[in-house]
């Protein structure tokens, strides 16, 4: 992310933070799509993501930073979401039963893959959301988390065969 | 978030061709893009947030008043060092009269050695206040000059709805009276300290009406933590307050953390509050119950840990906000905590790991593998030493199956670094250190495993089923367990096999059992037990499933079985990670709580010694010795460290 729209951003341009959304928007909505495993908590997970990193610009010393620390922001973000999705969930359940809402630009696989990713725990959803759907290093998964990279191996090596198991059940 | 300068994934995370996640499986969600609208919500709601906007951007309507504001944030500096031209008092009598605080006919705050800018903000309560949404004045806000200090002239204008609190004043300059206040900000449940200004009082008082807010009786860290900062000054102003019994020092978030102080300032969204010691307020130790005894709205308040950059007149509100602790002594813990004391163990000489196999042998703990590893040691928590195992015949692998017999160590299966099933297995014998390798055996992959007393029984992923007999060395195949495919648990009842298939999509699990004489298999329960994965324990009585907190689905079952009376009985546990986690017997005990599944109470265990994730790290090698668990190495976590080869032992009191 160019340093200099953050610091314009931080500043309390709002120009500047819609360029910085508009160039990170897709991918954070692929990682919150990831860990929360259905667009409708994916779009809030996204936007409170947004609201939280405008809201919390100002305490961000080192723009050159600012990629890292969005990781953080979008994977507390999921997390939140998650966790009011499943007391929202409770109410809902007692009046009526709620349809899935997926991306309809997906075709079946792919909607099974999130689904899949879903059913995982909260920590292998986490890396590979980021390392497998927004494409990022295991290094550097490891550091935006600070996790060792071992770790971030073992997580997505666990996270895929359960993964794989999963997708088997589900298969005919 | 890609920062595009990734590079290609494949020489980090091998991928077979039928791997779940190829690049040809993920390509469809990898261009997928956000909905449009997405965007344009966005930037709506961050235009209807509070403006972090410069004063030649600011509306029409109040460009007056933020000019003002301008030149008052250099003037109210220099209030700051003139107390006299601030009339605010000081009220050290307990708790403010809503509606009456501010009044500039009080006497200024005493000021605290060293700090000029302490007599700038006089201790006392406040005036609550909310700023009507009703039609004539829904569009209006009050604006607030936030950091005057850095010449900016940064304005935020308080929505309609917000309630705002006048925290200081009035300061009477530039033919006007100004007001410092505070407006609680929110976000999503935390709790933050919210933004501070000043703000011209006929503005205020034209867009503001006065509300008292609700106090509580009971005043806790919970309660507390439960009022927006500008509500506990409102409430309790410099009122002395005593919180028992209370813990300070870093403490995790989680059943008990409403009896945590923070000390480094910082809130935990409903559970802390931040305390501060003064220059000359006794040491507060950390990691010990305390009764503390305090107060909100010190005198003396300047400056406690807010950044350099904070202006004065803000920096010694935040330390008002502040809990200043005057008193101390030792408590008891609460109810919520475990008894028991922790020790730190010898370091082993091999290289720390996640996700080892060990065994307790009656003297000894082994351990044997892990992530990427295929060496072993033994510890001897009686000579608190190590000896390294002779090595092994087989090669490093994911997730084996493990039991003790009483004489060997046997390790079987598990999955190579590609994810491929293994066949073999080993077994180690203590008393000669070496390793025999065993039969091949006809399933393969991971699996779970039993000891009856006499044979192992191992259920793969797959549902094959087989025994093996170390006497004889020898394979049984038994019929396909009857349970949900994938993570799978067996124990041993003493006279039967209970099995465990967790979840699949529809996060149901089920639970059978095996007639070994027979060789049937029986289904006792399908439905929605657990999600995905958990804990399954033998106590003696019961077989208990708890699922670990990560596992955020849409059911979240624990429950326990009693093969007596043929009832599932659903209980909440401790919604905790449970990595890591053994049955003592008595309790389940992870690296952070203990639950007595009799009780039921989920207990948090003390703070273990001073050790990167203290006792609590990711897939660490456990064991129940008959008098403590010993946890050894596992996952770091948080600070990017390797497994390092350290360990604790936690010695549980028991009744």
């Amino acid at each position: 992310m160019d340093p200099t729209l953050v610091v314009r951003a931080r500043r309390g341009d709002v120009q500047a933070f819609d360029r910085i959304a508009a160039l990170r928007l897709d991918s954070v909505y692929r990682i919150t799509l990831g860990i929360t495993g259905n667009a409708a908590d994916a779009s809030d997970a996204t936007q409170d993501a947004f609201i939280a990193a405008w809201r919390g610009l100002t305490g961000l010393r080192d723009p050159e930073r600012f990629d890292a620390w969005m990781t953080t922001i979008v994977v507390n973000a999921s997390r939140l979401q998650i966790r009011r999705r499943n007391r929202v969930r409770e109410i809902q359940r007692a009046v009526s039963s709620q349809p899935s809402h997926q991306p309809d630009v997906l075709d079946h696989d792919a909607l099974s893959l999130i689904e899949g990713i879903s059913r995982l725990p909260l920590d292998q959803r986490v890396v590979i959301a980021l390392h497998h759907l927004d494409d990022q290093p295991v290094e550097q998964v490891a550091a935006r988390l600070d996790i060792p990279v071992g770790t971030v191996k073992s997580r997505l090596h666990t996270g895929r065969a359960m993964l794989r198991t999963l997708l088997d059940e589900r298969t005919p | 978030m890609n920062d595009g300068r990734s590079g290609s994934n494949d020489e980090i995370a091998p991928e077979g061709a039928d791997d779940v996640l190829s690049r040809a499986a993920v390509s469809p969600i990898r261009s997928l893009r956000a909905p449009r609208r997405l965007g344009d919500s966005i930037g709506a709601r961050i235009r209807a947030e509070p403006q972090r906007r410069s004063i030649g951007s600011a509306v029409t309507r109040l460009a007056a008043v933020l000019a003002a504001i301008a030149v008052l944030g250099a003037v109210a500096f220099a209030v700051s060092v003139r107390p006299t031209d601030r009339g605010s008092p000081v009220d050290t009598t307990g708790l403010a009269t809503p509606g009456d605080s501010a009044d500039e006919t009080r006497a200024p705050a005493p000021s605290s050695p060293g700090s000029p800018q302490a007599s700038s903000v006089p201790a006392t309560g406040a005036v609550a206040g909310e700023v009507p949404s009703g039609p004539a004045l829904a569009t209006r806000s009050v604006a607030l000059l936030t950091e005057a200090r850095q010449g900016a002239g940064v304005e935020t204008a308080v929505p309609a709805g917000k309630t705002v609190f006048v925290l200081d004043g009035a300061v009477i300059e530039q033919g006007a009276r100004w007001r410092l206040v505070q407006f609680s900000g929110d976000i999503d449940g935390w709790r933050g300290v919210g933004w501070h200004g000043w703000v011209e009082e006929g503005a205020l008082a034209e867009a503001v009406q006065p509300e008292e807010p609700t106090c509580p009786d009971d005043v806790t860290v919970s309660s507390l933590a439960e009022l927006s900062p500008g509500e506990r000054l409102t409430c309790y102003g410099g009122r002395s307050l005593t919180l028992t019994p209370v813990i300070t020092g870093e403490y995790r978030v989680g059943a008990s953390s409403d009896l945590w102080l923070s000390d480094d300032g910082l809130y935990d969204f409903l559970t802390s509050i931040p305390y501060h010691t003064s220059a000359s307020g006794p040491a507060v130790p950390i990691y010990e119950w305390l009764a503390i005894t305090g107060h909100f709205d010190d005198p003396g308040a300047s400056r406690c840990g807010s950044n350099a950059s904070d202006a004065p007149d803000i920096a010694a509100l935040l330390c008002r906000e502040r809990f200043t602790v005057t008193d101390f002594s030792p408590a008891d813990p609460p109810d919520s905590q475990a008894r028991g004391t922790w020790r730190r163990i010898a370091d082993a000489p091999i290289r720390g790991r996640e996700a080892a196999e060990a065994a307790w042998t009656g003297t000894e703990m082994l351990v044997w593998g892990g992530w990427g590893r295929s060496d072993g040691a033994a510890y001897d928590p009686a000579a608190d030493t190590w000896r390294i195992l002779s090595p092994s015949p087989l090669e490093a692998r994911e997730s084996p199956a493990s039991v003790w017999t009483g004489r060997e160590f046997i390790v079987w299966g598990g999955d190579d670094e590609e994810g491929r099933g293994l066949a073999d297995g080993a077994a180690y014998d203590p008393a000669s250190d070496r390793w025999r390798r065993v039969a091949e055996a006809p399933l393969s992959g991971r699996a779970a495993a039993a000891w009856t007393g006499a044979v192992m029984v191992l259920m793969t992923r797959d549902l094959e089923v087989a025994t093996y007999d170390p006497m004889r060395d020898a394979w049984e195949p038994l019929p396909a367990a009857p349970v949900r495919r994938g993570v799978g648990q067996l124990v041993w009842t003493g006279d039967r096999i209970l099995a465990i298939g967790y979840g699949g999509f529809d996060g149901t699990a089920t639970l059978a059992t095996l007639d070994l004489q027979g060789r049937r298999w029986s289904v006792i329960e399908e439905t929605r037990l657990s999600a995905q994965d958990g804990l399954g324990v033998w106590t003696g009585q019961e077989l208990i499933s708890m699922t670990s907190y990560d596992y955020v689905g849409d059911e979240l079952h624990d429950w326990a079985f009693d093969p007596a009376t043929g009832e599932v009985r659903r209980f909440d546990g401790c919604r905790t990670t449970l990595s890591g986690a053994v049955w003592t017997g008595q309790e389940i005990v992870s690296g952070e709580i203990a639950f007595d599944p009799t009780d039921p109470m989920c207990r948090r265990l003390p703070r273990a010694p001073d050790r990167t994730g203290g006792g609590l790290r990711e897939a660490p090698t456990t064991v129940w010795t008959g008098t403590e668990v010993i946890f050894w190495s596992g996952g770091t976590g948080g600070d990017g460290q390797a497994p390092l080869p350290d360990g604790v032992a936690f010695h549980p009191d028991r009744p």
